[in-house]
Order: structure tokens, then sequence, then C-alpha cells
């Protein structure tokens, strides 16, 4: 395992790569279960936007197609009963830890079977008792929401941990400053993930951000900082068990930063006007879901037999659980009042 | 100091006169020796000019109100002065010419006004003012100016008329001026009537149907002279006719023939050859009308009402009986429209279903006539000599005699009765 | 008060009693907020506490309102019941965020599977000279956000029962504590007590007018109500305590008695809360017993000012009320 390194402000060109050790190191299954957690969410950002082209999606959707090794690698650092709190492109964290897709799904279409029964909707996807609490839709509220989090961890002498993601838009607000500085002077049980998917909508994080990479901002906090290829997900993986199991020792927050792309628009309102398509073209020569697959075939884990079938299952849970949730009922506008007050 | 307005002594022996009209309104600029009201005298109208020049304000007689000679009935405000009694002066502008009314000055709480109104029918009152008034069924247009800013009435200004209407029988309560009112009930009752010293079971808001059947009874049996007259009407040939095709329509319609519809196939039949009982007065006007728009006052279990058939005159008996039926079973369930129910240039009322013989109805307005049906009686009468009994009814026509004379309702009350007396007339 | 555990204590005393009474009861409870451990807060509300419970659960924070919120948001979300302190009202708005976007949202957007039991006690009001940024009565902002409740106690005897009752609700509630009354004296139970959020109480009966108050403004009602019963005008006075829920029953009944209200509040008149009494009062069945225009008698629309005078003139004082409640309730009479 590796150890983490305090404050390595890394040239990009360093980045580190997934270790070949992992592939030897981590069973196969759990290899296999994060090739299948990547294929889940492609395939299901890809049916919404399916759904919203034929009309059945009420209001807008975010999509992280191309960013589903920063989601998986991270949440796969987890245990089953660690926490995570997420952002409103976060169809990834929550596929990835674990939610029932039929409910997903609901939830996406606004149905009353969906997670949060078609009261919260794409932005706000929330499944608590399996560990995910919930997507905010207001960038970087989650931040200080995730001390709290931590600081009842920490209070309760939990062994749990939280991974708090973000995207690059969030690191400029004062929340992300004040929930960072708290976290540290008390040594939280938590850890940053900030993905940088290189725009905050239409503002570039090279431009709109005074200090490349990301990462640096951690020595502010006197906490490790780490960017990580983001489009690697045994390197997400790597970097992000040695700040959660140093949190989990009780040594406090760092913060990581996974350097990816964004293949779509920041919502279905985007008209990809600030970037050229010649940029996105060659980010997706670097899609994660197939750099992951020809690795785990040269590596000799899974034939590529074996990584068809989880492909082409995974695409078949997606169509179910499309199918299913769209016959779920829609919920009635009687009596929301009283949704409003726990008893 | 304001110049006084007083009821004038224009004749040896008056000591009252009857205030007639303003012929300036409160607030209005006039000068002095302009016409500025009327007075009736038991001689004329007398004009009374304007005592002096300024402002008219506190204008308090009434039309018809009679007023003893020498009482102040208003002012003439020169600028700088104020109403005798205002306390907060109202300081009066300089005019320049004719000074419009202002409506600063003229909804001055100094200057006191009946009715604090601040338009046509707008009535200023506090929520509990007008919750008590409904209650009571007192109409807030007759509650003097109210004790509240502006003259809005408060709720002890309703309580108080009431007190003083219960405690001072003799004298005209607060909100009962010497002068008439109309009321809802057409005219406020006369100061002295009160109410008998008893028990009270229940008291019912007047309200909804049952006060727009007393307001327009009321203005009818108010403004209307009306003459009555009545004949005896040998059903005889009627019933026979009745019988005769009672069993082919209630195959066909489903219905029984009524007398009622018989009576209005007579009526529309009869009617389009007397135009003025199917007339209505408009104002000066007596319009006739070429439709018999015949209504059929229909007593339901709290009120009547009047379901209308239209064009009568252009229907037979088939038509108008299941039409009539049709409305009446609309009506006894509450479904007719206000359309229905609305419009009638003549009007059928029939207590003969309760036993009554005859009776006399008030007109239907803006109706110029009003047939009320009796029962049908076997009655003695002389027929070829000799006393036999014959199924007999009273008709009995109200006419508004402001349009129809005796003989004219004569006219058409006899040929009525010639038609049901000869019915294959109607075939 | 009769029983026997009965005593005087301040207002400020009896929200500590409180907060240690049920921190002792309850170890989820704690609390957070800048300089409320060795200083005892800004206004000695926590002071003794930290001896008492510790640095963990008296716990001084950065002066980082967005990420206190966000702490007690967080930790209430996991179960626990922090109370949060902002110094003064006025630095609220850096915890808005947090409070509107997330703590009172996070309940019904997501489906009723979560609930946040905190509480944000904040010092509000004017009187001490504290000028423009130190002196706001915010209330009626989070009146307006569902998810969150308001109190605003003007009593001791209040400050304990309802701080206690909103420890242990479980959704956000925003306790208004006004500075001027922290001094204040009355008799308090010794035992722990709750008093149920959302009933309003008659605190003097009358027969000519209805006072609408809350906070500061009902020992200044009373005051003024004492005044005008030497001149035979006899107020009724309620005291709502909670502003949200709002006990309109009491409210409604208040004024269909007297068919008069004057409501008075601190809080700036324009988009105050005593606007949303007024349209309360309005739609209810007390409408057909108005006897007088709804009357409010609120803040000024300024900032508060520093000079004495001024601070005095920008909000309601016993004079106003007293001045304005004679009018009301010889209007039309």
């Amino acid at each position: 395992m590796t150890e983490f390194v305090p404050h390595p402000i890394l040239d990009p060109a360093v980045i580190p790569r997934g270790s070949q050790q992992l592939l030897r190191e981590l069973p196969k299954e759990r290899l296999a279960w994060m090739l299948q957690k990547m294929c889940e969410i492609r395939y299901f950002e890809e049916k919404a936007e399916e759904l919203y082209v034929r009309g059945l999606v009420h209001g807008t959707m975010h999509l992280s197609i191309g960013q589903e090794a920063s989601s998986v690698g991270s949440i796969a650092a987890l245990r089953p009963d660690d926490l995570i709190i997420h952002h409103h492109r976060g169809h990834g964290h929550t596929i990835a830890k674990g939610a029932d897709l039929k409910r997903m799904m609901a939830e996406f279409l606004g149905k009353e079977c969906g997670y949060c029964r078609g009261r919260g909707g794409s932005m706000h996807i929330a499944d608590i008792p399996g560990g995910n609490l919930g997507a905010t839709g207001v960038v970087g509220s989650g931040i200080p929401t995730a001390v709290g989090i931590a600081l009842a961890l920490q209070m309760r002498r939990s062994p749990q941990v939280l991974l708090a993601f973000f995207g690059d838009g969030a690191v400029n607000l004062g929340e992300f400053h004040e929930a960072l500085n708290m976290a540290a002077i008390w040594k939280l049980p938590v850890v940053f993930i900030c993905e940088n998917n290189q725009y905050g909508m239409s503002g570039p994080a090279k431009v709109m951000c005074a200090v490349q990479p990301l990462s640096v901002r951690a020595i502010a906090y006197n906490m490790p900082g780490q960017t990580v290829d983001g489009n690697d997900v045994l390197a997400v993986y790597q970097v992000t068990q040695a700040a959660v199991e140093r949190a989990r020792r009780g040594e406090g927050p760092a913060f990581i930063e996974n350097y990816t792309y964004r293949w779509r628009g920041h919502s279905k309102s985007d008209r990809n006007v600030y970037r050229t398509q010649a940029e996105i073209d060659e980010w997706k020569q670097r899609c994660p879901i197939a750099r992951f697959k020809q690795l785990l075939i040269e590596a000799h884990v899974l034939t590529p037999e074996e990584v068809e079938t989880i492909d082409a299952q995974a695409k078949m849970a997606i169509e179910r659980a499309a199918e299913e949730a769209l016959v779920c009922p829609e919920p009635s506008p009687e009596n929301l009042e009283a949704e409003v007050y726990a008893p | 100091m304001a110049t006084e307005i007083i009821m004038p002594k224009v004749d040896m022996v008056m000591d009252t006169g009857t205030f007639v009209e303003w012929l300036k309104k409160e607030g209005e600029y006039v000068e002095k020796g302009e016409p500025l009201f009327v007075v009736l005298t038991d001689k004329a109208n007398i004009e009374i000019e304007a005592p002096a020049s300024g402002i008219l304000a506190g204008l308090r007689a009434k039309p018809n109100e009679v007023i003893p000679v020498t009482e102040v009935i208003g002012y003439i405000l020169a600028p700088g002065e104020t109403l005798p009694g205002a306390a907060p002066a109202v300081p009066v502008q300089e005019p320049e010419r004719a000074i419009p009314p202002s409506p600063e000055f003229t909804t001055d709480q100094a200057v006191p006004r009946m009715g604090p109104t601040t338009g046509p029918d707008k009535v200023r009152a506090t929520p509990a003012a007008r919750r008590l008034a409904a209650e009571l069924g007192i109409d807030l247009r007759h509650v003097p100016m109210g004790r509240g800013p502006r003259g809005r009435i408060q709720r002890a200004d309703v309580e108080a008329l009431v007190a003083q209407a219960a405690t001072q029988p003799s004298a005209p309560a607060a909100g009962m001026t010497s002068a008439p009112v109309t009321t809802l009930f057409g005219i406020m009752p006369p100061a002295g009537i009160r109410l008998p010293d008893a028990r009270q079971k229940e008291v019912v808001v007047l309200s909804g149907p049952r006060k727009i059947i007393a307001e327009r009874m009321a203005y009818s049996a108010a403004t209307a002279p009306h003459i009555v007259l009545s004949v005896r009407v040998d059903m005889s040939e009627a019933s026979r006719l009745r019988t005769y095709v009672q069993e082919h329509f209630q195959q066909k319609t489903g219905q029984r023939v009524s007398f009622t519809a018989i009576i209005a196939r007579a009526v529309a039949a009869v009617l389009p050859q007397h135009p003025y009982l199917n007339a209505s007065l408009d104002g000066e006007r007596i319009i006739l009308w070429e439709d018999v728009h015949l209504g059929i006052a229909t007593s339901l279990e709290d009120y009547l009402i009047v379901p209308v058939i239209r064009q009568a005159q252009n229907k037979n008996l088939e038509q108008i009986m299941t039409e009539l039926a049709a409305l009446v079973e609309r009506a006894r369930t509450r479904r007719l429209t206000p359309a229905e129910m609305s419009g009638s240039t003549f009007t059928i009322t029939n207590l003969g279903m309760f036993g009554i013989e005859w009776f006399t109805a008030i007109l239907n307005p803006p109706e110029t006539a009003i047939l009320a049906v009796g029962q049908i009686v076997d009655t003695p009468v002389g027929h070829e000599g000799n006393v036999v009994l014959r199924p007999m009814m009273h008709l009995t026509l109200s006419v508004d005699h402001r349009v129809v004379d005796g003989a004219g309702a004569a006219r058409f009350l006899t040929e009525v009765k010639r038609v049901l007396e000869n019915p294959y007339l109607l075939i | 008060m009769s029983e026997p555990n009965t005593r005087e204590i301040t207002y400020l005393e009896a929200v500590r009693e409180a907060l240690t009474q049920e921190m002792r009861r309850d170890p989820s409870v704690f609390l957070l907020g800048e300089d409320i451990g060795v200083y005892g807060g800004a206004f000695g509300v926590t002071r003794g506490m930290l001896e008492e419970f510790g640095p963990e659960r008296v716990r001084d924070t950065p002066i980082s309102e967005a990420a206190i919120a966000g702490a007690a948001t967080g930790a209430a979300l996991m179960g626990m019941r922090p109370v949060m302190e902002i110094m003064f009202m006025d630095f609220i708005t850096i915890a808005m965020n947090q409070l509107v976007n997330q703590a009172a949202k996070i309940r019904f957007m997501f489906g009723g599977k979560a609930s946040i039991p905190m509480v944000i006690r904040t010092p509000a009001g004017s009187g001490t000279g504290a000028a423009a940024q130190h002196c706001q009565s915010l209330e009626a902002w989070f009146i307006n956000v569902p998810g969150i409740k308001v109190v605003a106690p003007a009593t001791p005897y209040d400050a304990k029962g309802l701080l206690i009752a909103a420890i242990r609700d479980n959704n956000p509630v925003l306790f208004m504590e006004h500075k001027l009354l922290y001094r204040t004296k009355g008799p308090v139970p010794e035992e722990l007590y709750s008093i149920p959020l959302g009933q309003a109480v008659v605190r003097r009966e009358g027969r000519d007018a209805t006072v609408l108050a809350y906070s500061v403004m009902v020992p200044r009602a009373l005051e003024a109500a004492e005044q005008l019963s030497r001149e035979g005008i006899e107020l009724e006075v309620i005291d709502l305590r909670s502003l949200k829920p709002l006990d309109q029953a009491t409210i409604v009944a208040s004024v269909s008695k007297t068919g008069r209200v004057l409501i008075v509040h601190e809080a700036p008149r324009t988009g105050g809360f005593g606007g949303e009494l007024a349209a309360v009062i309005a739609e209810s069945e007390a409408f057909d017993y108005l006897d007088a225009p709804i009357r409010r008698l609120a803040g000024r629309d300024i900032p508060i000012p520093y000079n004495r005078t001024l601070e005095r003139a920008a909000v309601p004082q016993v004079e106003d009320i007293v001045a304005a409640a004679r009018a009301l309730a010889q209007e039309g009479r």
C-alpha cells in the first residue's frame, strides 16, 4: 500500500499512474466490479440523455460521461459503511456507492418510487441508508455540510470516513475555504475530492483559479494535497485509498484533485461555445472505460469475452432499470406541506 | 361666520315648508342670487336664491322633507370660514371661478353628510359593522354617517341604530330620518312602528331570493297603481277537452295535461290582440312586445320563481304542456338557469291546486298585467232557465293602470273567458 | 409560578440553564460557535459551560459562519443535536446558503428520508448602540423558507422552555434571543420543561384591542397596556412566542373578540412579519369582526442608527405603542 506523501506540489507531467502492482494485489472480482460500475454509469447517463431527448424528463441534468474513473476509483477505496456527500453531477457517485439502478432512474424521472420520491430529481439523489448523504445543487454547498458529517463521526468515535465530492468550480467559494480550514483544525475524518473536469459551467479552471494545480490549495490548510489522473481509475483508487486510511487513523483530512474532463455540456442548455470540438475529441481518446478495459485485458486479469460480458450486462441492467422506472407511479401533489418538517 | 341657509317663510300662513331639491351640490361654489333650492308651498314650487356667495357646505335638507321655517338647512362658506362646530378648521380655498366639488372637502369628517358614501353605491363601513347589519337585515346605506374616520360606519353605529329604534319608538331613530328613505322594503316604516313585545322564536335574515321578492313586490305595490278585475269561467268544455286529449298526450309525452297549460295556451292565443297587456313600462316609454314570454309563477318550498315559456304565441298546447312540465321539474330541483327565470312579458299565477277560489296578484315588474287563477269548483249557475252545477273558475286580472285602463283589461279578460269556454277555438 | 423549585433568574441564565440541562440529559447535544468557550459567548450565555462539558461539546469555531452552519447541518444530518450560535443575527447572512439551501431543504429534497435536528441561537435586535450591522431582526427572511421554524421568546420562563423544545425538535429551529431581554428577570422552574412550538400566550386580557407582539415588544406592549388601562382602555396582549409555526387560532380568537388589532415588531415594516400576520387575520373569520383596519407598528424602514436618540426612534417604544393602541381603540367609538 502506498504511503501518502504530504504536500507534493506536483507537476501535472508527473501525475502518478495506476500501479501495475494494484492489478495483481486487488482481487479480480474487485477490478471487475470497478469496470461494471463504470459501464453502468456510462450507460445510465446515455440512457438519461435518450430519455431526455424523448421528452420523458421534466428537468435538466448534469452528465459526468468521461469522468467515470473519478467517481468509481474514489468510492472503490471506501468500506461499505463509509459515507459520501456529493454534487449535482452525481450519477456516477450514486451508482458507485451501490444505488439501486431502478430507484435511481425513477428519481431521475421524478417518480414516487425514486430515491427521493420525485422530490429531488437528478440533482439531489440521496441514498442515506446506503451511505450516500445526498447531492447538492448549489455549487460547493456540500463542503461545509461535510464538515458537520465528519464532526459527528469524530464525536462518536466512529471508524467511518466521509468522501466529499465537488467540482473545480467550488474551490473559489468562501464556503470551501471556511470548511477546509475547519476540517483541518479539528482533524476531521473527511477526504475532499475535487473533480476537476476543467470547466465551471463555461469558466475554465485554468483561468478562474489563481493557482495550478488545484491541490496546491491544500497547503493553506496544512493538509496533504494530491493531483491525480482522474481518467485512470486505479490511480484515483490508489491516492484516495491512502487519504481515506489516513483519515481513518484520525490524522485528519486530505485534498485530492481528480484531473479529468467532461465530454458533455455543463447541462442540457450548454452549446459548448467555450471550448473546441478538437479538445473534446482529444479527451474522448482518453476514455477512462476503454483505457481500463484495455489494461485489464493486457494484464490478463479479464479476457476480452469477460470484459464484453460485463459491458453487456451493465447495458442490460440500465435498460431494465429504465423500463421498470418508466412505469412507476407519479407522486401526488397532495399534502406536500406535511413532508416539509420532521415530526 | 358662515352664512346660514334657512327654510324661508314665503307665504303668510306658512310655518313649515316641504323641501323639493337642491339646485347646487355640496362643495359647489354659488353666487349670491343664483337659484339654490326649491320649496313646495301649498300653491306652487318656488325657487329660492342663494343669500350669499361661497361654497355650499353642510346641506342637510332632503327631498320631501317637511321643515319648519327659519330652520337652518345648510351653509355658504366664504374663504377662511368653517362650518359651525367643525373642530379642526377646514380651510376653504379662494375661489377663482366656480370650484368643482372637492373630494377632500366633501369627505371631511367635519362636514355632516347623510350616508357615508364614497360613491353612488359604496358604503364605508367596517367588516364588523357589515356583519352585524347583515344579521339584522339593516341596509347600511340608511345608517347615518358613521363615527369612524371619514364617516366610516362602525359596529357601534349599527348597535346604536338598533338601540335607538327599540328604546325610542315615538321618535325617528338616528338612521331613520324624517325624510322618506327607500329601503329594501320599498319604504321605511313610518316612525312609531315597533316590534311586538313577544318572545322570539327565530330571526331569519332577509336575503337571497326572499330579499329579491321583497324588493320587487314592494316596488311594484308602491309604484304601480293596480286595478283588479274578475270573471267566472265555465270550464265544462275545457275539462272535456282535457279528458279527450289526456290519453293521447300522456302516451305521447308521459305528461298529464294541466289546466294551467290550457289556460296558458288560451292567454298566449289571446294576448297578441291586446298589446297593452303584453307590455312594459320603462320610464316614460311603454314597450309593446311582439313576443309573448309567458311567466308561470311556481311555488317552491320557501320562495317563488317564475319560469318562462318563450314565444308562447307560436306554441301549441302540446308544446306548452311539455315545456311547462320540464320547467316546473327543473324549478323543483333548482336547476333552472337565470335566463329561464326572467324576461317574462305576462305572468299567470295559479293557486287553484291549494283550494283557493280567487285571489288578487301583485304585478311582476316591469309587466303590465298578471292573471290569477282560482280553483275549479262545481257551482250552481243558471243555465237555460235551470240551476245547474257547472265547473266554474275565477280568473282575476291585475293590470297597471298607468298603461291599461279598465275597459281594455275587461276586453282581454272576457276574450280569455270566451276561448276557455269554447276551447276548440284553440285548435 | 408557585412551584417550590421556581426562582427568579435572568433570561440569559434561563438560556444557559436550558442548554446545560439538555446537554446533561442528551449526549448528542453540543454547542458550536465563535467565542463560546473560554470567553463564554459575546453576551456570556455559555459562560462556565466549557468547564462542565469540555471543548468538544462547547466547541469554539473560527470566524466562519458558513462552516459553522454547515458543521451543524451535517452533524444534525448524522443524528447529533447541534446548537450553533451566531454571535449577532446580522452575521447569519454569511451562513444563509447552509441554512436556507441545505438545512431547510434536505428533508424534503431527499424525499423525507433525513431530518436536521438543529438549533440556530442568535441575539437579535437593537437598543445596545451597536448600529446597523449588529442590531438587525431578520426573522421574516427565515419565516419565508419552508423547512425552518422560528421562535422568539420574551420571558426567561419561555426562553428556557422554548429552547428545550427547540433542541428536541427534529427540524432546524431559529431561536432569536433579544439582547435587551438578557438581563430581564422572571420566575423559572429548576426542572426541565418544554413549551410546545406554535403556541402563543395571552399575556394580558382586554376587550378594546388586541396587540400582537413577540420578543422585546412583549414587555413594551404590556407596559403600554398598563398605562392605557389607567385611561380605561383595556388591551389584550398576545405574545406569539413562536412565529413559525404560528398559533393562528389564538390570534383569530382574540381579534374576533376585540375587533381591533395592532401588530408590533421591531423589524422594518416593509416586508416584515407584520404583513403576514395582517394577512392571516384578514383571511380568517376574524375579518368579519374587524371594526377598524388592521394596524402595524414596526421598525422604520431604515438601518439601525448609532446615536441613542436615533436608535430609539428607529423601532417602536412604549410610548409609540401607547399612542398607536389608544388611537386604534378609540377609532370610531
